[in-house]
């Protein structure tokens, strides 16, 4: 992503960085927005992402791909939101999930494909937000910005195991959310159904 | 999974953000840029591949566009104008007169600033008579020039009166914290300006000489000669002490011997000599007032003596600094030879032995007058004569038997005169007649030439 100190090839920095800013705006908000469930703070994030990005640009490193860095240093950001916020004890989480290898079947991508294909991504969607963030952040970088497992484990400085086990564990939780909010949905239908039923047996 | 992913994506689609807030997002960012631009050697680098590579289209902003403002080039200009304004107008201004255009720099610039870094009120006279001196210096060269006008010698007298007054007003301010310094500071600028009215005595003279040519420095020479009788004036009791003399003499005598090695080679052997014999005298002279003030009962006439050391000093510093004053009067004119013993007893010897031949003249005259009235006069200018011979003999003061011997020998060569005014053949032998104008030259060694000049005239007087 970024190299060593560089005297060589500096031309057009500023153009370059434009560009950038240009093309991953709207995707680093999206990914903010989605990851802190707060509007104007991922506004906040977005701008110190890049100004962190044009700082590192002045002293003179290089910086090959744009979008890999960005997306390192606003989930930084992202992190250091979390940990001031002390929602939730996020190395609590790490040493819960992270360290897990996890069983064959959340390794295998075969598996993870296999089980999204029984959710819905309209109820995925609206039912992500309640995920812990490290289910989350993988989530929303693999399926929403498209980045592949090793892009995400050089990203979060994970293994790529780690990162796979985190998606099958964060598909198979979201997918149990998403039964629970079906069923609990059911129920309330049902106890509707019953109420308007013994409304009519009443009357 | 890719229709999971498929939904899950075009439902994050509907996150994004308003128009309003990716302009606020965008100028915060640009902002930031412009606030914190790249280094301008990165810049340099860039230069070129991003003018190659984009085009103005691709600027977002007004405000970011290619503007830099150029400090490299305004820093290295700025320095160049600073070097110009305070080194190279300064320098170029050092050369100017009246009535020039960088003259305010050299006068208002230059010497303020130079007057700024002069601590202590000693130096602070010795400024302020460099700047006098500097002030006729111009007025001389403007005058040579035939361009000094009236107003320019006016401007040029108040600036005298203003630096005299000046140094006169530190002298008693010096005279508050030491008295000693503030008689030598006195001594010294009393000397200088002494110098200046001598030189401007016989310019003004030469001026009168020339029939049709307006008589030019007047008032420069007036103000000069106000200034040095407006010197206040130090009790004759009143000499400074022995040791601060001595130290101001040792400062002065280094300075002169320093003055004397810069000329060395840029005037001919004669000058130089002549410079070198003046410091000679004064160094006889520091040795005998050393020798004064080994005995208690004389220290007093070494003080005075060091005080006419340290006056002579200044005066012959002043000849060899100021240009002018050189072509205006003779070394001789302001710092006489001093004669040493030997010198002193050949002259008392070559004195009396022109009086004799005078005195054998004039009897020789006498004998042979059939005027009887002018014959009995000379005989009484004889028996006059004779008697100061008699006297010149036992006379040790060398300066007193020069005075008389002049007198003597100026009355001989007036007798003469009358002899042959009055149509006798004159006995006088050539060199006879011609005796007592050596006499006169060797007399202005020790005696002011102006005092000569107004004995001999009258001993004419008195023969006549």
């Amino acid at each position: 992503m970024a190299g060593e100190q560089s005297t060589e090839n500096l031309g057009g920095h500023e153009q370059r960085f434009l560009d950038a800013y240009a093309e991953y705006n709207d995707a680093l908000f999206r990914h903010a927005c989605m990851r802190i469930s707060d509007r104007e703070k991922a506004i906040d994030l977005v701008h110190d992402t890049y100004t962190k990005v044009w700082s590192y640009v002045r002293k003179g490193y290089e910086i090959e791909q744009f979008r890999p860095f960005l997306y390192k240093v606003l989930n930084n950001l992202i992190i250091d939101t979390y940990r001031k916020k002390k929602e939730a004890s996020l190395d609590a989480l790490l040493e819960i999930d992270g360290v897990d290898e996890g069983s064959f079947d959340e390794l295998s991508e075969s598996s993870a494909e296999a089980l999204a294909a029984t959710i819905d991504g309209r109820k995925a969607f609206a039912l992500i937000e309640e995920l812990p963030d490290v289910y989350k952040e993988v989530l929303i970088l693999r399926f929403v910005d498209g980045l592949g497992p090793k892009e995400m484990a050089a990203l979060t400085e994970e293994k790529e195991n780690v990162i796979s086990v985190r998606i099958h564990r964060g598909l198979k939780l979201l997918r149990q959310k998403i039964e629970a909010q079906d069923e609990f949905a059911d129920e309330k239908r049902k106890a509707a159904a019953r109420k308007k039923l013994a409304d009519q047996k009443n009357l | 999974m890719k229709r999971f992913s498929e939904q899950l994506k075009i439902q994050s689609q509907t996150v994004k953000l308003t128009k309003a807030e990716q302009a606020d997002l965008r100028d915060r960012v640009v902002s930031y840029m412009e606030y914190h631009p790249l280094p301008a050697s990165m810049k340099t680098t860039a230069a070129p591949k991003t003018r190659a590579a984009s085009t103005k289209s691709q600027i977002l902003t007004d405000t970011f566009g290619q503007f830099a403002i150029p400090y490299q080039l305004l820093f290295k200009l700025g320095g160049v104008a600073a070097v110009f304004v305070l080194v190279f107008v300064p320098f170029m201004a050092e050369r100017t007169v009246p009535g020039d255009t960088l003259y305010a720099v050299k006068v208002q610039f230059n010497e303020e600033v130079r007057s700024s870094l002069t601590w202590g009120s000693y130096e602070k006279v010795e400024w302020e008579t460099t700047r006098l001196n500097r002030r006729i210096a111009e007025a001389r060269l403007l005058a040579d020039d035939g361009l000094l006008t009236q107003e320019i010698e006016e401007s040029v007298a108040a600036a005298v009166k203003v630096h005299s007054d000046n140094a006169k007003r530190e002298i008693e301010v010096l005279r508050i914290a030491d008295a000693d310094e503030a008689l030598i500071a006195t001594i010294a600028f009393e000397s200088s300006l002494g110098v200046q009215a001598q030189a401007f005595s016989d310019d003004s003279a030469t001026d009168q000489g020339e029939p049709g040519v307006a008589r030019t420095g007047m008032l420069i020479s007036d103000m000069i000669d106000q200034s040095r009788a407006a010197i206040p004036q130090t009790a004759s009791t009143s000499v400074p002490a022995y040791n601060k003399l001595m130290a101001r003499v040792e400062l002065s005598t280094t300075r002169v011997r320093d003055l004397r090695d810069a000329i060395d080679g840029d005037v001919d052997a004669k000058d130089l000599a002549d410079v070198t014999r003046r410091i000679e005298d004064i160094d006889r002279a520091i040795l005998a007032a050393i020798e004064l003030a080994s005995d208690e009962s004389t220290e007093f006439d070494a003080r005075v003596a060091l005080s006419e050391v340290i006056a002579r000093t200044q005066r012959l510093i002043i000849f060899m600094t100021e240009l002018q004053v050189r072509e205006e009067v003779t070394l001789e004119e302001v710092v006489p030879v001093v004669l040493t013993a030997d010198e002193q007893t050949i002259d008392r010897s070559t004195k009396m032995t022109a009086l004799d031949t005078g005195i054998a003249a004039v009897t020789a005259a006498a004998a042979g007058l059939e005027n009887e009235q002018l014959a009995a006069k000379l005989t009484e200018t004889i028996a006059a004569l004779q008697i100061t011979r008699t006297e010149l003999m036992v006379i040790d003061s060398y300066p007193e038997f020069v005075k008389q011997s002049q007198a003597a020998l100026a009355l001989v060569a007036d007798s003469l005169i009358l002899v042959e005014q009055s149509g006798a053949t004159s006995p006088v032998d050539p060199v006879a007649t011609t005796t007592p104008a050596i006499a006169v030259d060797l007399a202005t060694s020790t005696v002011d030439t102006a005092t000569t000049t107004v004995e001999t005239n009258q001993a004419t007087s008195t023969a006549q």
